[in-house]
């Protein structure tokens, strides 16, 4: 699976919000979406999943317009977290199973093909033990995990997660991306998320983004685009980085604004 | 281990959903059986099983098949369809308060009764026609009012409906001022009433409910899915714009059935699936079904609470709906507070 974004342009009446933003994301690999809020990461999300259509461009899924499949086809093939801050009244395991919509038909209560596999992903989520709680009764990191295992239950080939850490306190953030990165290995996926803690991007994400009104300001590994002038540039702010012994980002310190 | 969980948290459903149905079937039999003349409920059953023409029970067969039969029918269906348009509507707007009058089809309905009345139209044409025409009327306005580059965003709905349904009720309240002895017949229709029903008019509201009704049951699992959000729900594969346009137009078409035929009759749609809900939770799936069941049952014997309470005379069954629908509503609040806080909270 092979996600291609070619020469997307988006506006909100005539104010470009994504200007000719061209990327491919690979299957197997996190790719991280940054920039500053207003940047334009949650709209490129949008557009990929096509809650907006984009003014121009076009993009593609394994050589496939997404023009040209149906919802419930896209449904099948790209699962999303937002940033809804979603409450509905149900229980956790009925949100969780909802995950099996596009794969079930109208009338049909269970989906009993897919058992071990929703077994697994509760399994793997530590949720065993909210399944008859309400989804009003758990904690904010909680409900994450719970709309990760939705988005997973929909089995989907590309994994799309807007802002999936924030608000989180430093486990639950650490917890999350370490679930997304096993499963985005282990079931082939291509995982793209959209992260304001660059510390986390640089540690998780096997390519990122560098967003800045709209364009993209830089792109590659972690390293190559998280310099401290390239963040200076997008987030007028002064960096410390600290690597380890390779070269890697162990983090990424703001130090004051510009 | 999630199969038997699962299994588990939705037996109850089921469950209610059926006694639901049982209740519908048991009320359906008492208000067939108690009335001016009390059939005992063992020779209704016999009547209604076709099984039973003797002399004596000749009386009875009529009583039964051309007066109260199609009375109960049709309260059957009309509180099965207000409480199904509840239930859409409460989940397209994601609002507990949205009952289906907030569409303004109603206030547009009565305003035609009126219009009908004080034309003295409905000597020729049968009120439901004026008030039907006039409800299609009130959804197109609001329809439009409300659409916005194709799209049906929930906010302007529900101004438009309120908007609508104002000046509906502005027209209607001058109707009646000017109606003179006219007024009753208005004032009798807009509180709502199945009195004189016959085969026909059930004939015609099953024709348009009863489709409408099955047809609802389809959209269970897309309102759960688009009470997670818009957004999310159009991840997950629903149409979010157009499958909202068509429980509207649903929802339009299953209260202007009825509410031409019976008037508006209120607290049903709005209340019903608020008290199923505390029951069996928010899943649409069973909620619709069950909702219909219980809102059938409930008008069935709020319908005969308003024939016998005063007999000979009648109370209008709106009157009844409120007065007995309120203090049960209140109960069943006051027991499940805590649930219905968060249901309404997240809605």
């Amino acid at each position: 699976m092979l996600l291609k974004v070619c020469d997307i342009t988006f506006s909100y009446d005539s104010v470009d919000v994504l200007k000719n933003i061209t990327f491919e994301a690979e299957k197997r690999r996190i790719l991280g979406i940054l920039g500053p809020n207003g940047a334009g990461k949650t709209t490129l999300l949008r557009c990929i999943f096509r809650a907006l259509t984009p003014k121009q461009g076009i993009i593609f899924l394994d050589g496939k317009d997404i023009r040209t499949l149906s919802r419930i086809e896209l449904a099948r093939k790209i699962s999303v977290v937002t940033q809804e801050n979603i409450n509905a009244p149900f229980t956790v395991l009925e949100t969780i199973l909802m995950g099996r919509h596009p794969h079930t038909s109208a009338l049909k209560l269970f989906d009993q093909d897919a058992t071990t596999f929703i077994e697994n992903i509760i399994e793997k989520l530590s949720l065993r033990e909210f399944l008859e709680r309400r989804l009003s009764e758990v904690s904010g990191g909680e409900r994450r995990r719970i709309h990760i295992a939705r988005a997973l239950i929909q089995q989907p080939e590309v994994l799309l997660l807007d802002e999936p850490t924030s608000h989180l306190d430093p486990n639950y953030k650490l917890q999350i991306m370490s679930v997304v990165k096993e499963f985005t290995v282990e079931n082939d996926l291509v995982t793209v998320v959209t992260l304001h803690d660059l510390s986390l991007a640089a540690r998780f994400c096997d390519k990122v983004i560098l967003l800045k009104e709209g364009r993209i300001f830089a792109a590659g590994t972690p390293s190559e685009v998280l310099t401290p002038d390239n963040i200076g540039e997008v987030y007028k702010i002064d960096v410390k980085i600290v690597k380890d012994e390779n070269g890697k980002i162990l983090g990424i310190i703001p130090l004051k604004t510009k | 281990m999630v199969l038997e969980v699962y299994k588990q948290m939705i037996a109850r459903k089921i469950l209610f959903t059926m006694l639901s149905a049982i209740l519908l079937i048991l009320s359906i039999i008492i208000g067939v059986s108690i009335g001016a003349v009390r059939i005992p409920p063992n020779i209704v059953l016999k009547i209604l099983l076709g099984n039973s023409l003797s002399e004596s029970n000749s009386l009875y067969t009529i009583i039964i098949w051309k007066v109260r039969l199609p009375r109960v029918l049709m309260a059957s269906m009309v509180g099965a369809s207000l409480a199904i348009a509840g239930c859409l509507v409460q989940g397209v707007f994601r609002n507990p308060l949205a009952s289906p009058y907030v569409l303004g089809i109603s206030s547009g309905a009565a305003f035609g009764a009126a219009l009908a009345v004080i034309l003295e139209i409905w000597l020729i044409i049968p009120i439901p026609i004026f008030a039907f025409i006039f409800a299609m009327l009130s959804l197109m306005i609001t329809y439009v009012v409300a659409a916005e580059d194709g799209r049906l965003p929930v906010t302007s709905l529900l101004l438009a409906g309120i908007a609508v349904a104002s000046l509906f009720s502005a027209l209607t309240s001058f109707m009646m001022y000017v109606a003179g002895e006219k007024l009753e017949v208005i004032v009798f229709w807009l509180m709502g009433n199945l009195t004189g029903i016959r085969w026909q008019e059930v004939r015609i509201v099953a024709i348009g409910s009863l489709p409408l009704i099955a047809l609802s049951l389809f959209f269970g699992q897309e309102l759960n899915v688009m009470m997670l959000g818009e957004d999310t729900a159009k991840s997950m594969g629903v149409e979010v714009d157009k499958s909202r346009k068509i429980i509207v137009i649903l929802v339009a078409l299953l209260v202007s059935v009825c509410v031409s035929y019976v008037g508006p009759i209120g607290f049903v749609g709005l209340v019903i699936p608020h008290m199923v809900r505390l029951v069996i939770g928010p899943d649409n799936r069973f909620l619709i079904p069950a909702s219909a069941f219980f809102g059938g049952a409930f008008l069935v014997l709020a319908d005969l609470i308003s024939r016998v309470v005063i007999k000979p005379a009648e109370i209008p069954i709106g009157i009844i709906t409120s007065l007995f629908g309120v203090p049960f509503f209140i109960y069943l609040l006051k027991r499940r507070k805590r649930v219905i806080t968060h249901a309404a909270e997240s809605m």
